[in-house]
């Protein structure tokens, strides 16, 4: 080989060196962000600073009560990719689903939307793979806890801040709050003997709702002790010999997700525990007082509609100008347009 | 032939030691009810829970039950619950002395021939397919279905050792297959799950527990229990003979294959019916035949009746432990069995006290 | 009483290999009958092809002319004991609860003092008694083989077959188990049908013998008839002299040379060593 080949080849090399190198900062560096749009920050459940570029024209909502507070806030046209279980209003039931919820979603899919942002519920932060990737992808992802009914303000505003919509955030927050300071004027003042003895139950057969729990929450701004209210247990199966003893004076049952619907599901439960061998010694079995509630309605917006069916529960005679069911249906037509269908208590 | 006359007193002598000590442990097993019936996140103690029984039993005596609060927690909660622990743990205890015997293997249990998994699939399909078991009505989808797929699965089992000649090693190897086969279907069900709902049912029905107890269930279990222990009881012999293996057995006219068939008939009939109405608990049914074997031998004539017993024991003081330990809230018995039961085992194994048992 | 055991144009296949083909044999009362021949030549089929074990083709098993395959399992157990080479339990079972197993063919449910009594016996009889508490699994290989003789023995059968039943035992044992046998005969107590590989042990404790050479009955006979220089090459392939025993049975030495026909295996080069190999 002489001198003049030697150089060829090493130049070559050099070359071929230069170009590779080249592609691969092409392939592996992400390229600047081209949007010249302004970049807000909101913090989310997580306590995470989440920037978000605005304007936002493509949502990834990952959770129904999420995606009601989007339909709410009018940018239900906006939403591009959803989870499964995000059907209300019917108008996003025909957007792409993506994941069956949050812990899971399909990030091919996902990215394939070209999201401005993602919103999902607390699942997600479990999955530390999914996130990392959502991450180097360069996708902002809020997530927030719209079952929290301490936080259910906060998602408003802050979603309204991030779509541009502040004003019809301050409308809905100024509509939850009108309902949350009735009730609690109404029960402020009651002493504690006033206040009926509550028993919650959902999914297991006594199986509670205690102390950090949203429920509890729920019970005491409604005017209610919670009999399970000082057990620190997560989630606890309850000795059915305490819940009897306890003798609680109401019995709220959340209904299982399958009987979510059709007024059989919420008359067999109801009955189930009207006939419940040994709940016939309590009160509440006693009295009738035993309620069934679709979770929904204690849950994202809709939460001062349950908390009005239970304080009306606890207190008849207190709210007896109040008619929950109306209250619902003046709150789907208002935000959502539409017209409230289905059975969500009983009885 | 005096010897031989010694030798025979040897062995009765023996005979009564054995009986001595299932009298011993039934003796154990009534006062484990006594306490565990008096004991509660409730307010009635021994005396209230005695009045009550006590009434109801000889109504004659004109006692006092008390007010009808304590007689609720007694009767509609404290005893189905125990007398479910007594015959669950002694049906399951009795199978796994059964199985382990025939299939000559001290490792068998309902969950390495597939049962468990297999009723754990079928309660996971009825709770996934939506039959509200979690509002108690129509549970009785969940049992009927645990119960035919436990069925199911030892058909299976049958059916793939029967290709190969029905021997230990086809039933065990076709067993831990079909263990393997439903758990992964369950697992699917879980994963692909449309509802939160079902998903933590399905994890409460695996974990196994003894709060679904009713008269009801038990009205069912009871007889099915009983029967089938007395007829595994009436197989000991054949049991014995098999254990030296299925030559000898045929050299000393038993059927291997016959008393395989019959007594898995009867083991999957047992647990199946349990498992339906109590979910998987499974230990029990793996320990209590090694513990019985440890204080009286193998002889299944006392082993299976002494098995029970253990397995009786054992099941209701986990729950008993279980309902007491942060109460009011109650821990699954399936977790508690375990938590209890190996290092008592292990301490069993370890001082080696067989020994002195003969 | 059954006397005569005859079998008669006994064939079997085993996975479509033959095993045994058109084996004619009989047994009468108080005979001890050997069954020799090299390994695979089908001795411990031919005992389990008797004993029903092994299911044969009809009329080929005949006890005082009748056909053992219209017995059930059960009855035939009562006539035959069956003594495997060698047995295992996974399970603590102690000495009299195994023994105790061979009255599984009289007995339903409960014992009967009978039932004790004849496994007393039986312990006693053989010299084990003093074992009868011990756990069968912590024996020693003669211990144990006693104890499986014992039970069948309290089947209280009319032929007693054993699987070469001492060729993993010492020679002490070995000794007192065929002289059991030979006394069980002898007396008229049952016939011993058994599977042997020693030939100068089978030559003196045997009435007949009966050599098996590829499933086929070679020859059968006493052991002085038997045991021929010409029938051992021709059956084993090995060359032999036969002579008299001291005790006046037939005494087999193979004449081969320490050396015959293997050739040295190559010494390695160099020592391995683990150091050396990583």
């Amino acid at each position: 080989m002489n001198k003049t080949t030697a150089a060829l080849a090493a130049i070559i090399l050099v070359v071929a060196v230069l170009v590779a190198s080249y592609g691969v900062y092409r392939l592996y560096v992400p390229s600047e962000n081209e949007s010249q749009g302004e970049p807000i920050t909101i913090v989310d459940a997580t306590g995470a600073q989440i920037n978000v570029t605005l304007p936002v024209e493509r949502i990834v909502s990952l959770n129904p009560g999420l995606t009601e507070i989007i339909c709410a806030l009018d940018c239900g046209d906006r939403i591009v990719g959803r989870d499964a279980n995000s059907v209300f209003p019917s108008s996003v039931s025909e957007k792409t689903v993506v994941g069956q919820n949050s812990y899971d979603p399909n990030l091919e899919v996902l990215l394939e939307m070209e999201p401005d942002v993602i919103v999902a519920d607390s699942m997600l932060s479990y999955n530390t793979e999914a996130l990392e990737k959502l991450a180097t992808a360069g996708l902002p992802v809020v997530i927030e806890e719209p079952s929290n009914v301490s936080r259910v303000k906060i998602v408003t505003s802050n979603f309204g801040l991030i779509f541009g919509k502040e004003e019809k955030a301050a409308e809905i927050n100024d509509y939850i709050s009108s309902y949350e300071n009735l009730v609690n004027e109404r029960v402020k003042d009651l002493a504690s003997s006033e206040k009926p003895l509550v028993y919650i139950e959902w999914y297991q057969t006594w199986q509670t709702f205690t102390e950090d729990s949203i429920a509890n929450e729920i019970i005491v701004n409604a005017g209610g002790v919670n009999i399970a209210g000082e057990i620190t247990t997560t989630a606890p199966v309850l000795s059915p010999e305490y819940v009897v003893e306890k003798n609680p004076d109401i019995i709220v049952r959340m209904i299982s997700g399958d009987l979510i619907g059709n007024m059989t599901g919420f008359e067999a439960t109801h009955s189930e525990l009207m006939n419940r061998a040994g709940l016939g010694e309590v009160t509440a079995v006693k009295e009738g007082k035993v309620y069934v509630y679709d979770p929904i309605v204690v849950e994202g917006i809709r939460y001062p509609v349950g908390l009005l069916y239970w304080a009306k529960w606890f207190h008849p005679s207190l709210f007896e100008d109040i008619d929950p069911a109306a209250v619902h249906a003046e709150l789907i037509q208002q935000f959502f347009g539409v017209t409230l269908e289905g059975v969500h208590t009983y009885p | 032939m005096s010897t031989a006359t010694e030798l025979k007193q040897l062995y009765q002598k023996g005979k009564k030691r054995k009986i001595l000590a299932m009298l011993s442990l039934f003796l154990a097993l009534l006062l484990a009810v006594v306490v565990s019936v008096s004991l509660g996140a409730g307010s009635p103690g021994f005396a209230e829970a005695s009045k009550v029984i006590l009434s109801k039993l000889f109504p004659f005596l004109n006692i006092d039950p008390g007010p009808s609060l304590t007689q609720t927690i007694i009767l509609d909660f404290r005893f189905p619950r125990i007398v479910l622990a007594l015959i669950a743990g002694a049906g399951l205890a009795a199978s796994g002395a059964t199985m382990q015997g025939v299939l000559r293997n001290p490792l068998v249990s309902s969950h390495i021939l597939g049962m468990s998994s297999a009723a754990g699939f079928g309660a996971a399909l009825a709770l996934v397919l939506g039959v509200g078991v979690l509002s108690g009505f129509g549970g009785y989808l969940v049992i009927v279905n645990a119960f035919l797929f436990s069925l199911l699965a030892m058909v299976i089992v049958y059916g793939i050792a029967r290709i190969r000649g029905i021997t230990t090693e086809t039933v065990i190897l076709a067993g831990v297959a079909i263990s393997f086969l439903f758990s992964a279907l369950t697992s699917l069900i879980q994963y692909i799950a449309p509802e939160q709902d079902a998903l933590h049912a399905i994890v409460f029905w695996l974990m196994g527990g003894l709060s679904a107890a009713t008269w009801d269930g038990i009205l069912i279990v009871f007889p099915i229990v009983i029967l089938t222990v007395a007829l595994m009881v009436q197989q000991s012999w054949n049991i014995n003979v098999l254990s030296m293996g299925e030559e000898v057995a045929t050299s000393l006219g038993v059927s291997s294959k016959r008393v395989l068939t019959i007594t898995m008939v009867l083991e999957t009939l047992a647990t199946a019916s349990i498992i339906a109405f109590t979910g998987v608990i499974g230990f029990v049914c793996l320990i209590s035949p090694h513990v019985a074997r440890m204080l009286i031998g193998s002889d299944h004539r006392f082993l299976i009746p002494c098995s029970s017993l253990i397995g009786a024991c054992l099941l209701l003081c986990s729950d008993t432990v279980g309902r007491l330990v942060i109460q009011p809230v109650e821990l699954p018995v399936g977790i508690v069995t375990s938590l209890l039961g190996v290092p008592f085992f292990i301490y069993i194994l370890a001082s080696k006290r067989r020994q002195n048992w003969r | 009483m059954a006397l005569n055991l005859t079998v008669n144009k006994l064939s079997f296949k085993y996975d479509g290999t033959q095993v045994l083909k058109d084996v004619d044999m009989e047994v009468k009362l108080g005979e001890m009958l050997s069954i020799v021949g090299p390994n695979g030549s089908g001795k411990s089929t031919l005992l389990k092809c008797i004993n029903r074990i092994l299911k044969t083709q009809q009329n080929t098993v005949l006890i005082d002319g009748e056909d053992t395959s219209k017995l059930n399992l059960k009855a035939l157990s009562r006539i035959m004991g069956y003594v495997p080479q060698s047995s295992t339990n996974t399970f603590p079972f102690t000495v009299f609860d195994i023994v105790l197993m061979g009255r599984k063919p009289y007995i339903h449910w409960s014992l009967s003092e009978r039932d004790t009594e004849i496994v007393a016996e039986m312990l006693d009889y053989i010299g084990i008694g003093d074992l009868a508490l011990r756990h069968f699994n912590e024996l020693s290989g003669g211990e144990q083989q006693k104890v499986i003789i014992a039970r069948a023995l309290a089947q209280q059968p009319q032929f007693l077959l054993l699987d070469e039943p001492t060729s993993s035992l010492d020679i002490k044992h070995q000794l007192e188990i065929l002289c059991i046998l030979k006394s069980l005969a002898k007396t008229k107590h049952c016939s011993v049908i058994v599977a042997m590989h020693d030939l100068n042990l089978a030559s003196r404790f045997s009435d007949r013998m009966l050599m098996l050479k590829k499933g086929c009955i070679f020859t059968v006979g006493t052991p002085d008839t038997v045991l021929t220089e010409e029938n051992i090459e021709s059956v084993y392939g090995i060359k032999t002299q036969v002579t008299n025993s001291i005790l006046g049975s037939p005494q087999v030495t193979p004449l081969i040379s320490e050396f015959n026909g293997i050739k040295p295996l190559k010494t390695p080069s160099k020592i391995e060593t683990i150091d050396s190999r990583a």
